[in-house]
């Protein structure tokens, strides 16, 4: 395997014009060749690294998948005048991968973004985002997105902490205790006003139209909503529902940075209305909010994050509204999260920092959910434990590689690109 | 006397996976020595052809910290190969001026280049050299970027300001000329309500005052289009003139030595800036340092001890769940308030910034052996007029040069061990003189040095029996062997001190004919 290496003379082999340093070849110390056989098997990460991973974090430079005002000291740190074309990445154990790409343009305050991911001709996402920023030390931002989704091989196993047992679930015989599969196809256009009005505080203002159409996933049989739910037990099973929800948000974080740990206080209300276009299904109030203390033990950057999150949702007069309109925890990291009308989360995290931009975590969520906010119960509690590593920049988080385990099972999680919605906002769900 | 240390190893994996694989190619191992072309030597690069002015390139955090953590480990940190030799550097293994570096440049400003001169418009534009700088425009129209220093602490920030900069182009890289000025608030003008807020929002910063107005540096802009800050790893693909990658430029990984010596624990890519200078489509871009008001340790003040959350390995914080306590750093106190933190003792071989530079991390022994080398050579003009520039305190000035004075000694001592450091100084007749660069510098004795010189052929085969010459002086002959005197050579040298050999080599290429031997390369 030893390569031999001929003399040429320097008449023959000369160096770029260009080059400075007149070199014909490098020098060659003992067992370069060995070395240089590694080096090469270096290649297929590399070249994974180089165009999946680290483009799709440019994307957020500019977009979250929540509404966030950032801080006027943020903004010093943004990017301007580019257009980037960027891949996206986002992978979970048991869930299709997403990967996709991404266009954003950023000139002075206004900013554009266009994802397309197209999977197959029924799993795929486009969408469209226009921003205008105003104001300096105290922002405020208009927002316009457009949102196309496709997507097959969806799961609804029945309303209520155990489905199974919970008698506005009616099963198909044979079926009971089953998830019926459906395709979704969902159209949103979102308008939204976001404004930092004093340096902790946010109010965030949204209106949106949603078109939901669910149909059958083309590659079930016999496990769709109609094989696994009586007529009416499953409203919005193959039908459309077209909605317009309008939200108004209040949040206060008096965190100073949003992605390294940072100690702090994060409290936030929401409440919202929504009407069905068609007066098929019921208007609904929605209301919710999360409490979230981060409080630093030993070290300044190791922060004990424990957290509470509930959504209500109430829907008004007698007609049905669909399964999909529920409330759940959006925030859940494991499997077997559940939906219905009031929906509770309780988290407790650990993180803390390895070194600058990476921190790690442990966490343990605990979700249930209940018909009202009296008939939440500590049984049967869906949970989850894990811990994972995160890169982050002072505002934002930029990756995430974890592991959380539920009775459901194990999730592995690797997302590069736009930061997890978590709580996020309702409008983004 | 200076012996070396035990150099740190990159300690991964794949390092010792390289090690079991170079095992099982026995019979390469044999060192090649590289391979140089004959012709004339590169003394100056032009890169200075016309380009049409650059898009602007914006430093982003998000960016930076994908890149600097998820891409470059696998370029940077696993890697069986050595990195490579530096790309800007001529076949004497010397940096020739560029657009990157200007050793001639200078100490004292042209006498066209001057204060700013009143009435300073303020222009509504965030500084390069500071997010808190103002940026005014004076009489004649060229842009100056103003600084004030704390209350307290007169000449902290502007005098760094200033000698940073004498000392930047003392080492022959570009840095903007600064000067300290005392300016009365009546001196500024706007044309515009944001420029207006601007100058309001400035003039109440708290600042040092002295009789007459404030104490002011006021750096000029170099007369150009700043196009952003210079990337640390590729080149800039907009510019045809940029052919070196930037993570292989001796002028950027130098500076991890340059950046050690003045104390610039801020260094990094928002620190460096492009400049296309000359009208549209006629110029080129120059690279330019700025933020020395950051330098001398101005940011490192610290009345109290704290804990130093940063301290500690990743694994250690990942083990203990970063419960471990902080490590304490202690106060640091400056002898005098218009310096920082800049004690006169250093550790060589430790200094790093972060998030890391491509540069710093790539930065080889032959090239800490130039930044030494450009440290040695920075002229006592840069001392003698650029400290009394900052218009300090006698006694601070004194102290600032005492400290620069022995850490450049420490960085130089520390890098002379890293390679044999000699250089090559005239080929006479058959003999190749040499000069040891420690020995003139006082920090090895020419009477306990030696050299072993082995002669090799292109292929690293033996052409002649090897040497070991005893050192003169400073300067030391190697002559030929008289039954080597057609074809290419290659003079091995190692230098040995005090009984110790030290690890590498320095390669001089020589192509003798009967009576006379040219040098055509030399790596260290």
């Amino acid at each position: 395997m030893c390569a031999s290496i001929s003399y040429a003379p320097a008449s023959l082999a000369e160096p770029d014009k260009d080059d400075i340093g007149g070199m014909i070849r490098p020098a060659s110390p003992p067992g370069e060749n060995g070395r240089a056989l590694l080096d090469a098997l270096l290649f297929i990460p590399r070249a994974i690294v180089q165009v999946v991973v680290l483009a799709s974090t440019a994307t957020v430079s500019f977009f979250e998948d929540q509404q966030v005002v950032p801080r006027a000291e943020s903004l010093l740190r943004s990017n301007d005048g580019t257009l980037r074309v960027a891949p996206t990445i986002s992978l979970a154990s048991g869930l299709r991968p997403d990967v996709g790409a991404r266009m954003t343009s950023h000139v002075g305050s206004f900013g554009s973004m266009l994802r397309v991911s197209i999977i197959d001709p029924d799993y795929y996402v486009t969408e469209a985002r226009l921003l205008k920023s105003f104001g300096e030390r105290r922002q405020t931002q208009v927002i316009v997105e457009g949102y196309q989704q496709r997507r097959s091989g969806q799961g609804f196993a029945g309303v209520g902490q155990t489905p199974e047992s919970d008698p506005r679930n009616v099963f198909v015989p044979g079926r009971e205790g089953q998830s019926g599969t459906f395709l979704e196809n969902r159209q949103r256009v979102i308008l939204a006003l976001a404004t930092r009005f004093a340096e902790d505080y946010e109010l965030l203002l949204s209106t949106s139209y949603q078109r939901r159409t669910l149909e059958n996933s083309p590659d079930t049989s016999g496990e769709t909503l109609a094989d696994t739910f009586a007529p009416g037990s499953a409203p919005g099973a193959n039908d459309r529902s077209e909605r317009a929800y309008s939200e108004v948000a209040l949040r206060r974080d008096t965190r100073a940075v949003r992605g390294p740990p940072a100690a702090g206080l994060l409290l936030e209300a929401y409440g919202g209305s929504s009407q069905d276009v068609r007066n098929k299904y019921a208007a609904a109030l929605h209301a919710g909010g999360r409490a979230a203390w981060f409080i630093s033990v030993v070290r300044k950057t190791s922060i004990i994050n424990p957290r509470v999150t509930l959504d209500v949702v109430a829907p008004l007069g007698d007609r049905p509204l669909p399964f999909r309109e529920l409330a759940y925890a959006s925030s859940f990291r494991g499997v077997g999260g559940r939906v219905d009308r009031v929906a509770a989360l309780a988290s407790l995290d650990y993180r803390w920092q390895l070194r600058k931009y990476v921190a790690a975590r442990l966490f343990a969520d605990a979700t249930t959910v209940a018909p009202q906010v009296s008939e939440l119960k500590l049984t049967d509690l869906a949970w989850a434990v894990g811990a994972g590593v995160d890169l982050h920049s002072t505002t934002t988080e930029i990756g995430r590689l974890g592991l959380a385990y539920s009775p459901g099972g194990i999730q592995f999680i690797l997302v590069f690109g736009l930061s997890d919605p978590g709580f996020g906002d309702r409008q983004h769900r | 006397m200076i012996l070396p240390r035990a150099r740190a190893l990159p300690i991964t994996f794949v390092a010792a996976l390289a090690a079991l694989v170079a095992s099982t190619t026995a019979g390469c191992g044999r060192y090649v020595p590289a391979l140089f072309a004959d012709r004339p030597t590169v003394t100056v690069v032009r890169d200075d052809k016309p380009i049409p002015v650059p898009s602007r390139t914006f430093f982003d955090e998000r960016e930076q910290i994908s890149d600097v953590y998820l891409r470059r480990p696998l370029f940077d940190n696993v890697r069986p190969l050595d990195f490579p030799t530096a790309g800007d550097v001529n076949a004497l293994d010397e940096v020739p001026p560029s657009s990157w570096y200007e050793p001639e440049q200078p100490v004292l400003s042209p006498p066209s280049v001057t204060p700013p001169a009143p009435p300073l418009l303020v222009i509504d534009e965030k500084g390069a050299i500071a997010d808190d700088a103002l940026v005014v425009r004076d009489a004649r129209g060229l842009r100056y970027e103003l600084l004030v220093d704390p209350p307290e602490q007169s000449g902290l920030r502007t005098g760094a300001e200033v000698i940073g900069g004498y000392l930047m182009r003392g080492l022959g890289l570009r840095a903007p000329r600064s000067w300290i000025v005392t300016l009365p608030d009546a001196i500024f003008t706007t044309d515009s309500d944001k420029s207006s807020a601007r100058l309001s929002s400035w003039l109440k910063t708290s600042a040092a005052l002295v009789e007459g107005g404030r104490r002011v540096s006021a750096t000029l802009w170099p007369g150009g289009i700043d196009v952003g800050v210079t990337r640390d790893y590729s080149v800039r693909h907009d510019d045809p003139n940029d052919k070196v990658p930037h993570r292989d430029r001796r002028t950027l990984r130098a500076m991890r030595i340059f950046a050690h010596w003045i104390g610039w624990n801020s260094f990094g890519l928002r620190t460096t800036r492009d400049v296309y200078v000359g009208k549209p489509g006629e110029g080129h871009l120059l690279h330019y340092f700025v933020g020395m008001s950051q330098t001398m340790g101005t940011r490192d003040v610290q009345p109290e001890a704290i804990y130093d959350e940063e301290a500690g390995s990743i694994g250690w914080k990942l083990l203990t769940l970063g419960l471990a306590r902080s490590a304490v750093q202690p106060a640091r106190h400056a002898p005098f308030p218009s310096l920082g933190y800049f004690p006169p003792e250093l550790e060589p071989g430790t200094f790093d910034v972060n998030p890391p530079y491509s540069p710093f991390v790539r930065m080889q022994p032959a090239d800490e052996y130039w930044a030494a080398k450009r440290l040695l050579d920075v002229p006592n003009d840069v001392f003698r007029m650029g400290v009394p520039a900052a218009n300090l305190l006698p006694a601070a000035g004194d102290s600032l040069v005492d400290a620069l004075q022995q850490r450049r000694q420490l960085l130089v001592a520390h890098a002379m061990i890293g390679v044999t450091p000699v250089d090559v100084t005239a080929s006479v007749g058959r003999a190749i003189w040499l000069r040891d660069r420690a020995i003139a510098a006082g920090l090895a004795e020419a009477a306990t040095t030696q050299y072993e010189v082995a002669f090799l052929a292109e292929d690293g085969s033996e052409r002649a029996h090897g040497r070991r010459i005893k050192a003169v002086g400073e300067l030391t002959a190697i002559t030929l062997p008289a039954d080597i005197l057609v074809g290419l050579v290659v003079l091995n040298i190692r230098v040995v001190r005090a009984g110790f050999r030290w690890s590498r080599s320095c390669d001089v290429h020589v192509l003798p004919d009967r009576s006379s031997a040219r040098v055509i390369g030399v790596r260290h």
